[in-house]
């Protein structure tokens, strides 16, 4: 089994199967380039350098990767039709105890970052999903988002958006 | 080889996270204020957006400013919600745009919007969710029939933004015009707000019977426009005072429905505008008129 090394951006090391990174554009593109597949090349010696993904939301990334291998790699831009896409049970648990935190969004900007369209996906669908059946202070307040808005002018964009069930 | 920090550093991650997340239930935790949602970079704002629906971008709409844009952003490409018909009337001096979710929905389950001309020079813009009381409904119908007749819609900034606003937020399987008086400014706007939708069944009834006054030439610029917006099926239900020079002007050899008791057809072959109305018609893929005899068409010709 060959281990590539990612580096996060706290220095930490961790060998990953190169089977799992084949769900990250990012990481395959750089393995391509500095030939780590080839059989002369001693792929743990050279650890790829992630600068902008911290130790703990690697291994979660890792972690996701590892649970999703051998699922189909999505390439291309996302043209899932947004209203079906389903979270499923094993993902909702996995991003569920850090939703509200800085983490959860740290590991999608990190799916972004390292380009694993899956977890990309999934894990937006499950931060819209927080939005689902709550109110405008609601959200305020699970988010931690300040209120810029005057009681006048929420009123008036309640008003604007008066049609809504 | 640099040596492996692998398996111990992996754990103590591993660890800082469980400890750090294993307390936030659903809710934040009280002491973890900043607002990092606000703070996610654009692409992802926008990604997260897109797969909401209208009704949860009017939440997120009173959140903050930049979150309100975001969801601004995002309605366009947003699922809308599908409805089954949308109704224009024009009545006497009352504007009226109705969003059906089904053909034979309740009152109260559509969604509609008002302008009133009959008592003031400013159209009254209203968004209205149907009777309060039949008493109500009563009062409307006897203005509806008693009004004078009011002047050509005058298409406001206000009456053009609601529509729109419909348009944005409802997709229809079908658009019915009633009694509806077609000057310029309304063909410009509904053809610029219907020429994005596909697979429309557009459906016409009375449409071109108010003013007398209006020559051929008018009409004949109506049916253009009616024909330039590609309906997937077109209906077309006119008063039968008109000539049959205006029914020709559709025809189509296949796909129409004929229906008997038809007026003398007359047939001005010789003017160009026909032959345009026919090959702009040509597009349409069904087309079904009122009260024509297609045999009797064909024998015409």
């Amino acid at each position: 089994m060959v281990l590539i090394t990612l580096v996060s951006s706290d220095e930490q090391n961790f060998p990953v199967e190169r089977e799992l990174l084949k769900q990250s554009g990012t990481i395959e593109t750089l393995i391509v380039n500095m030939n780590l597949d080839d059989e002369d090349t001693d792929a743990a010696a050279m650890p790829i350098p992630l600068p902008n993904v911290k130790g703990d939301v690697l291994e979660k990334v890792i972690q996701w990767m590892e649970h999703h291998k051998g699922d189909p790699v999505k390439e291309g831009d996302n043209e899932d039709n947004n209203a079906e896409i389903v979270v499923p049970q094993w993902d909702d648990d996995f991003f569920k105890p850090a939703m509200y935190g800085s983490k959860h969004l740290e590991l999608t900007v990190a799916a972004s970052y390292l380009d694993i369209k899956n977890l990309l996906t999934l894990s937006c669908k499950a931060i819209s999903n927080t939005f689902k059946g709550k109110t405008g202070p609601q959200i305020r307040e699970e988010w931690g988002v300040p209120n810029e808005f005057t009681p006048e002018e929420e009123e008036a964009i309640r008003k604007e958006n008066e049609w809504s069930e | 080889m640099a040596p492996l920090k692998t398996c111990k550093t992996a754990k103590r991650a591993r660890a800082s996270f469980e400890v750090e997340n294993g307390s936030i239930s659903k809710k934040r935790k009280q002491n973890d204020c900043e607002d990092y949602f606000s703070n996610l970079p654009d692409d992802l704002l926008r990604e997260i957006f897109n797969k909401l629906t209208h009704t949860d971008l009017d939440e997120l709409s009173i959140v903050s400013r930049k979150i309100s844009y975001f969801a601004s952003l995002a309605r366009p490409i947003v699922e809308k919600e599908t409805m089954e018909l949308f109704e224009i009337h024009y009545h006497k001096g009352k504007f009226e745009i109705s969003v059906r979710k089904t053909r034979h929905s309740q009152e109260n389950e559509k969604y509609s919007l008002r302008v009133h001309l009959m008592k003031s020079a400013n159209p009254v813009c209203e968004k209205w969710k149907g009777w309060k009381n039949e008493m109500e409904k009563a009062k409307y119908d006897a203005k509806k029939t008693t009004g004078k007749i009011a002047p050509v819609l005058p298409l406001t900034n206000d009456i053009c933004n609601s529509i729109e606003y419909l348009f944005k937020r409802f997709s229809c399987k079908q658009i019915k015009f009633f009694s509806g008086l077609m000057d310029l400014n309304i063909m410009t706007f509904f053809g610029h707000i219907i020429a994005n939708v596909i697979n429309l069944n557009i459906e016409f009834i009375s449409m071109i019977n108010v003013r007398r006054e209006y020559n051929e030439i008018y009409y004949m610029r109506v049916l253009d426009w009616i024909a330039s917006l590609k309906a997937q099926t077109l209906y077309l239900y006119f008063n039968r005072q008109l000539t049959g020079k205006i029914y020709a002007s559709f025809l189509r050899e296949d796909n129409i429905n004929s229906q008997e008791d038809f007026p003398k057809v007359q047939f001005p072959s010789e003017e160009p505008i026909f032959f345009m109305a026919m090959l702009r018609c040509a597009e349409i893929p069904t087309l079904v008129l009122d009260k024509i005899s297609f045999l009797q068409i064909i024998k015409a010709f």
